[in-house]
C-alpha cells in the first residue's frame, strides 16, 4: 500500500475514519480506566474528550459514506509512528494523575493528528486530499487550541489529590 | 447473520480490566483482538486460557470462551482443549511469574510436544498482583522489592532461548507499545501450525516505572526471520533482549500427530489412546 494515503482518496479517508474511531475506542478506554481506579473527575473529562470525538468521527464518517473504502488489517495503516495518531503513549497514564496531565496527555495525541494531516496534506498527489487533509488538520489544530486554552484555566489540584490512603505498595 | 465481529472491541466483554492506567496489558488485550477481528474469528471458535497472575485476568476480558485457570497451570490446560477441540483456535496468556516460575516446566513440555495453541506470555518482570516481587525474568540488580533489597542477584530467565532450546517451532518478541505490530504478531501465531511462542514485553509502571522507558530501547531485530535454530540462537543471545519480531519460524509435525496416512492413528485415535490409558 505504500503511500497510497497520498494518492487515492479513499485510502486517505480510510486513514482518517480509522484515526478517529481508535481516537474514540482510546479515549473511552481511558475513562474506564480511571473509572476502576476511582478517578471521578479524569472519567468525566476523559468521557467528555471522547464525545468529541464521537461528533469528529460521525462528520468524516458521513463525508466518507458514499465511497466504498479499503478495509485494512491495524497494521496496514501507514502513520507517521506505529500506532495510530490519536492513541497515545500509554506509559503516560496513571491512576492519580491529574486533569493538567490528563489534558496534557490529550493534547499530544491531538497535535500527533495534526502532524498526520499536515504530512498527508504536504504529500498529497491530488488537489482533492491535500484540501480535505488541510481542513482535517485545521479541525485538529483547533482542538489543539480549545485543549490549550483548557489547560490555562485549569486551578492547581489541592495538595491531596495525590494522596492514596490504600496505595498498591504494600510493606512486605 | 454473521457470528464474526465487525469491530475489534466487540471481543470484548463489559467487564472492565483492573489493571492499573499504564499498564502494558491493555494493549496486550486490544492486540489479541485486533487479531482475532484480522482473521475473521468466530468468537465461539476461540478460547483463551489463563493461570494466576494480573495478566491472567485478561480472559475475563473478553467475550469468547476463556478459563481462568491454576497458578502456572495455562500450559496443560490449553494443551488438552487444543488435543480435544483442535477445531478451536487456543490461546493461552499470562505473566513471567506464572509462566516462567509455577509454570516452567509446563512451558519446557509445551514448547518441545508442538501442541497447535499459542502462548502469550506477558512479560513485566514482576509479580504484580501480589504487590511486587521479583520473578524469573527480573534483571540481577533489580532492588524495589523489600524481600531482594539488593536485587536477586540471579540472571534472569531468558524466555525466547528457553523455547528455542526445548524445540519451540515458532518463537517471537512483541511489544505493549506496538499493539499493531503485536496484532500481526499473534494472527500470524495463529495461523502458524504448532506451539507459537509470543514473548509479549509489557510494562508495569506501578512496580516497576522504569520500564516506561523500555519505548527508547524496544526496536525491530535487524534480521528477517529465520528456520535456523542456530542463526535463531545467536540472535537471541546476542541481544539485549529489547528486539522485537519473530525471531524463529519452522513448522514441524504438531502433536498428536493428525496425518493417518503417516502413522495410522488419527488425532481422535490418539486422544481415545489417551482415555484409556488413564481410565478417563
Amino acid at each position: 500500500m505504500s503511500n497510497l494515503r497520498y494518492q487515492l482518496i479513499d485510502v486517505f479517508l480510510a486513514h482518517a475514519v480509522a484515526l478517529e474511531r481508535d481516537a474514540v475506542e482510546h479515549l473511552s478506554e481511558v475513562a474506564e480506566m480511571m473509572a476502576v481506579h476511582n478517578n471521578q473527575p479524569l472519567y468525566e473529562l476523559f468521557r467528555e474528550l471522547a464525545g468529541y470525538g464521537v461528533k469528529h468521527a460521525k462528520e468524516i464518517e458521513e463525508l466518507a459514506a458514499e465511497k466504498d473504502l479499503p478495509a485494512f488489517k491495524p497494521w496496514e495503516y501507514e502513520w507517521l509512528e506505529d500506532e495510530s495518531p490519536e492513541v497515545g503513549d500509554l506509559t503516560k497514564l496513571q491512576y492519580l494523575m491529574t486533569p493538567q496531565q490528563a489534558l496534557k496527555f490529550a493534547l499530544n495525541c491531538e497535535l500527533n493528528a495534526r502532524a498526520f494531516y499536515l504530512d498527508i496534506a504536504s504529500h498529497a498527489e491530488t488537489e482533492e486530499i491535500r484540501m480535505l487533509a488541510t481542513e482535517f488538520a485545521e479541525e485538529e489544530s483547533e482542538h489543539v487550541r480549545l485543549l490549550e486554552e483548557r489547560m490555562g484555566k485549569l486551578k492547581e489540584v489541592g495538595k491531596d489529590w495525590g494522596i492514596d490512603i490504600d496505595p498498591p505498595h504494600l510493606p512486605e | 447473520m454473521s457470528l464474526i465481529p465487525t469491530k475489534a472491541k466487540e471481543y470484548k466483554s463489559d467487564i472492565k480490566p483492573i489493571w492499573c492506567p499504564g499498564c502494558g496489558h491493555y494493549s496486550v488485550l486490544n492486540a489479541i483482538t485486533k487479531a482475532m477481528l484480522a482473521l475473521q474469528l468466530e468468537k465461539r471458535n476461540v478460547a483463551i486460557i489463563s493461570g494466576i497472575g494480573c495478566s491472567s485476568r485478561l480472559p475475563a476480558y473478553t467475550d469468547m470462551y476463556g478459563f481462568h485457570g491454576v497458578h502456572g497451570r495455562a500450559l496443560p490446560v490449553a494443551t488438552g482443549l487444543a488435543v480435544a477441540r483442535p477445531d478451536l483456535t487456543v490461546i493461552a496468556v499470562g505473566g513471567d511469574g506464572d509462566g516462567f516460575s509455577i509454570g516452567g516446566n509446563h512451558f519446557l513440555h509445551a514448547c518441545r510436544r508442538n501442541v497447535n495453541f499459542v502462548y502469550i506470555a506477558m512479560d513485566n518482570e514482576v509479580y504484580g498482583m501480589t504487590k511486587g516481587q521479583a520473578s524469573p525474568t527480573s534483571p540481577a540488580n533489580w532492588d524495589h522489592s523489600k524481600l531482594a533489597p539488593h536485587g536477586t542477584q540471579i540472571k534472569p530467565f531468558q524466555p525466547a532461548a528457553i523455547a528455542l532450546a526445548a524445540g519451540a517451532s515458532y518463537v517471537a518478541r512483541g511489544y505493549s507499545g506496538n499493539p499493531n505490530g503485536m496484532a500481526r504478531m499473534i494472527a500470524e501465531a495463529i495461523e502458524f501450525p504448532g506451539f507459537a511462542f509470543i514473548q509479549a514485553l509489557s510494562q508495569c509502571i506501578t512496580f516497576c516505572p522504569e520500564q516506561t522507558e523500555w519505548k527508547e530501547v524496544v526496536r525491530p531485530f535487524k534480521d528477517v526471520t529465520t528456520n535456523d535454530p542456530v542463526i535463531a540462537a545467536q540472535r537471541i543471545h546476542g541481544d539485549d533482549g529489547f528486539s522485537t519480531g519473530v525471531i524463529y519460524n519452522n513448522p514441524r509435525s504438531v502433536w498428536p500427530v493428525v496425518n493417518a496416512a503417516d502413522t495410522g492413528i488419527t488425532a481422535e485415535d490418539a486422544f481415545k489412546n489417551l482415555g484409556q490409558e488413564f481410565q478417563v
